[in-house]
């Protein structure tokens, strides 16, 4: 006998988990459906046979009496069968103990939970990794929801075989061995398993968390049949609780007993992470008199998901003893406002309902969105709290109040009056790992509907990318979206089990950001970036290195991502291709020149410019950057001559790239994770050019510049410091601009390509546009410029007289270097 | 081997801990029945009027109007006390039916092993013969 086995033999649970060896529940079902037909059909059967042996057959043979005996003898075995189905489905539900739900905990005589037991008698040679990879029951389960595919198991059950001594599972020290001490035993000891893990990318908590998951919804489905437990027997509720108490006609017109809402009686929603808000609202409401609670959140779900909690408490009989029995009607604020016509009708409405709710006896008041019946009082020159007052200092009242965030501080908070008769009930944000439990457990149900699996990884995305590129709004309630688009999404694309790339793919088509695992032709292109970069930006080879990684750091994830995209400093002088730079990154990386914003930050000098940029309250506008930033969270943002802008300016974007978002006027949230800042500034540009023109390397000077930078108080070491780099662009040698004439003159050719005509350029054209356009203090702009005024230009008036046209080619021949209009002149061929 | 040992340890759950457990669900039935009849409510609030629907007596005296609110308060007092009576006398009914119940059960619990070894035995018997 094995090490394992007789550990297993030590426990009642044994003979329990050898019978389910035989009889799995699943095998239980049959049986019990199969029996229950054999026992419907077969009087039917015997009746008919005697109906017509009597009548049609004219000699009733032994024939006829033989077979219905032995008919009879099959219904008795039916039966027994039937009703032995029925004492081991008691036997299993009455030896099955819950870890997560219900009071049904393991007693302290056990020496390891059932699902524990599944597993270690799969085990084989006393290797335990043998046993979970064997057990179909719980160890398939949790491998599959690591996305983990059966190929891999096979591979690794086959060098299983091979060892010989496979480390000792030492159950001495463990009172109660559960799954997941079996798990991380496996984990930190077969290294088999571990790598196989670290090759999907998950770790221990991974594994952790998805053996809870797992067990959790076993217990889940095991605790659902169970009917007779006090909990699920106290939800029927009772004919004459509200015999005693008063009626709520008007009341009941603007207000939903939410008792009877989805969300109280499915047991299988169920929200986590609430326990600390529950637990105040409850000894808030428990006062004998001013028991009202006021419970803050940002909009969404969260505040009701926690009065929800309370409903299912009430319900159950599980909350304390002053709320069992009430009736909690949530006051539907948006309908009432909607409908009141004026003072007389809203103060007479108003009062109606309260003296209902109090003389009703067993309401629990819930005042849904406060604030928005206090403006609507204003409205009408009335002071809510004045009308609400004898309710709120009555004794038998009980009355929650919800008010979002932002409402709260401008208009409850500032009110001494009302503010002494709440106690204030913040919800506080859901940590990732309780919204990844909400996913998960919602999952469960997703899964029941649509038919495929979500593994653990994709949760976990799904609870990640909801955070990360949809900053608007409750987490829990944004991943619980998200897992709502993703099911059928996932059913219309074929998808059975769902996974993290899954996820990814989908948040990418949903938002255009490219955040699905890397595919082939974008690893090339991410290979290349210096290339492609260089393409366009020429002759800054240490701008485009230093961006290009970066942005490979990023994509490779293992940037942080508390963090902005990147955030660059280009220094350098005007027209060296700072701007460019930006420009090709947003089309390279991004794919698009056009999510490329900009701030030209020297219009951001005075007084005010904080306010243009964050909002103001005065003129109700959250400001420039933040509509910025909340229409495209995706992108390129630069900012244009940075060192203009003044001080406190400066301090938001040292926020902003510390941190990854920043809070508008009204206290809203904006993130700008996913944004590239890039700076520009010509800070330093003298020291710059007295450098190169000396004909010493710039690069060795950086930290001269930085800091002669700093001594002249245009940045603060800590803001310069904040960068991911910083980056300087050298002038512009003559060579250089030869290149970047043929560029820009490349670009023209190409426009004008599309509308089927053709541009030839020559060495000669070239040459007078760097001649013509160069200007040691403004690089390369000139040269623009000076093509717009002269081939654009000379082109523009061909193509209006009408002589040229598609099909043809025009060429220019250069008459004098003066740069103007008429020193080139156009042929047409 | 394994056959026996899944049979003793059956039997051992069939006489021992199941009794415990059927106990238990029991008494959570007998507690829903408490529940779902209200009876705590019912006796605590026997004499209150019907939904609270009494009236409130006239500040100033009047005769008429007195007497009017004194008659409603005692016709609302009565119709509750009839309802209350009622219920209580059906919740009461089920909850003693329920109990004589128990040991029913209980009795066809014990006796249930021998039903199927009985049931499967005979029937055999049948099909076989």
């Amino acid at each position: 006998m094995t090490k394992t086995e007789s550990f297993l033999k030590k426990s009642h649970l044994y003979s329990a988990l050898v019978l389910e060896g035989f009889f799995s529940a699943k095998k239980i079902r049959i049986i019990i459906r199969f029996t229950r037909y054999l026992l419907i059909s077969i009087p039917i059967i015997i009746i008919l046979s005697i109906i017509f042996s009597n009548y049609s057959i004219p000699n009733p043979s032994s024939v006829v009496d033989f077979l219905i005996r032995k008919l009879i003898g099959l219904m008795l075995v039916s039966f027994g069968l039937y009703i032995l189905m029925h004492m081991f489905d008691a036997y299993f539900a009455s030896i099955y103990y819950f870890e997560y739900i219900g009071e049904n905990k393991y007693s302290e005589e056990e020496i390891y939970t059932f699902s524990a037991g599944r597993i270690l008698r799969r085990v084989e040679r006393d290797s335990l990794l043998t046993g979970l990879l064997r057990s179909q029951a719980i160890g398939r389960k949790i491998i599959n929801r690591l996305g983990i595919s059966n190929n891999e198991i096979d591979l690794l059950l086959l060098k299983q075989a091979e060892i010989k001594n496979p480390p000792a599972f030492n159950t001495e020290d463990i009172p109660l061995v559960k799954v997941s001490d079996i798990t991380n035993f496996i984990y930190n000891n077969h290294a088999d398993f571990k790598n196989l893990l670290a090759n999907h990318g998950l770790g221990q908590k991974d594994l952790e968390a998805t053996v809870d998951w797992v067990v959790y919804n076993i217990e889940d489905e095991e605790y659902n049949k169970q009917w007779w437990t006090k909990e699920k027997l106290a939800r029927i509720p009772g004919v004459a609780n509200d015999w005693s108490f008063g009626r709520t006609y008007l009341l009941s017109k603007y207000s939903r007993n939410l008792l009877d809402d989805e969300e109280v009686n499915s047991q299988a929603i169920n929200f986590s992470g609430r326990e600390r808000e529950l637990e105040q609202i409850q000894s808030i409401l428990a006062r004998s008199s001013g028991a009202n609670a006021l419970l803050v959140g940002l909009p969404g779900q969260e505040k009701l998901e926690v009065i929800w909690n309370l409903c299912r408490k009430i319900k159950d009989r599980t909350a304390t003893s002053n709320l069992i029995g009430k009736k909690p009607l949530l006051f539907l604020t948006q309908i009432f406002t909607a409908e009141v016509e004026n003072k007389e009708d809203f103060e007479e409405k108003l009062t109606t309902i309260f003296n209902e709710a109090l003389s009703a006896g067993n309401v629990i008041l819930v005042i849904d969105n406060l604030p928005k019946l206090i403006l609507q009082a204003k409205q009408f020159d009335l002071k809510l709290y004045e009308i609400l007052e004898p309710y709120l200092a009555s004794q038998d009242d009980q009355i929650i109040a919800l008010a979002d965030t932002e409402y709260f501080h401008t208009l409850i908070e500032t009110d001494q009056a009302m503010m002494s008769r709440f106690e204030t009930v913040m919800t506080k944000p859901l940590l990732l790992n309780e919204i990844v439990q909400i996913v998960a457990r919602e999952a469960l149900l997703a899964e029941k509907k649509y038919e495929i699996l979500y593994t653990y990884p994709a949760i976990l995305e799904i609870a990640k990318s909801a955070e990360y590129y949809f900053p608007n709004g409750v987490s829990s309630d944004k991943a619980e979206d998200l897992l709502a688009e993703l099911s059928p999404w996932a059913v219309a694309k074929n998808i059975e089990i769902v996974g993290r790339n899954d996820v990814l793919e989908y948040v990418g088509e949903k938002t255009n950001i490219p955040v699905a695992s890397i595919s082939l032709d974008e690893k090339e292109k991410l290979l290349g970036l210096e290339d492609l970069l260089m393409k366009r930006v020429i002759a800054q080879r240490e701008a485009v290195f230093a961006v290009a990684g970066a942005i490979r750091r990023n994509r490779a994830g293992i940037r942080n991502e508390k963090r902005p995209l990147g955030s660059f400093l280009f220094l350098g002088p005007t027209g060296v291709g700072k701007t460019e730079t930006a420009k090709a990154l947003a089309d390279v990386f991004f794919g698009d020149e056009k999510l490329l914003m900009r701030l030209d930050m020297s219009e951001y000098q005075n007084a005010e410019a904080l306010a243009r940029l964050i909002g103001s309250r005065e003129i109700n506008d959250p400001g420039i950057l933040s509509n910025m930033l909340r229409e495209n969270p995706y992108g390129v943002l630069l900012l244009d001559e940075f060192e203009k802008t003044n001080k406190n300016v400066l301090n938001l974007f040292l926020q902003i790239i510390d941190e990854g978002y920043f809070s508008d006027i009204f206290g809203k949230k904006v993130m700008a994770r996913n944004i590239m800042f890039i700076a520009t500034s010509n800070a330093g540009a003298e020291k710059i050019f007295e450098i190169v023109q000396s004909g010493k390397n710039l690069k060795d000077y950086e930290g001269e510049i930085i800091s002669h930078i700093i001594k002249q108080d245009i940045f603060k070491p800590e803001l310069i410091n904040r960068f991911d780099a910083t980056i300087l662009f050298h002038p512009l040698s003559k060579e250089n601009l030869f290149d970047i004439a043929k560029l820009m003159l490349q670009k023209i050719v190409k426009k004008l390509g599309e509308k089927g005509m053709v541009l030839t350029i020559d060495k000669e054209l070239i040459d007078f546009t760097v001649t013509g356009g160069y200007n040691p203090t403004f690089g390369a702009r000139p040269m623009n410029r000076l093509l717009q005024d002269t081939v654009e230009q000379h082109i523009a008036d061909l193509i209006i007289r009408g002589q040229l046209n598609a099909g043809q080619t025009v060429s220019f021949k250069v008459l004098s270097s003066a740069g103007e209009k008429n020193s080139l002149k156009p042929i047409i061929s | 081997m394994q056959i026996i040992l899944i049979i003793l340890g059956y039997i051992k759950w069939h006489y021992g801990k199941s009794l415990l457990s059927l106990t238990k669900v029991w008494r959570n039935f007998l507690y829903f029945i408490l529940d779902f009849f209200s009876m705590k409510l019912l006796f605590r609030n026997f004499f209150d009027p019907w939904k609270r629907m009494a009236d409130n007596y006239p500040k100033n005296f009047n005769l008429k109007k007195y007497l009017y609110v004194l008659i409603t308060n005692i016709i609302v007092r009565v119709v509750g006390i009839m309802m209350r009576t009622i219920l209580i006398i059906t919740g009461l009914s089920c909850y003693i039916l329920l109990i004589l119940f128990y040991p029913i059960v209980l009795s066809i619990w014990l006796v249930l092993p021998f039903i199927v070894i009985i049931l499967i035995g005979l029937g055999i018997n049948l099909i076989i013969k």
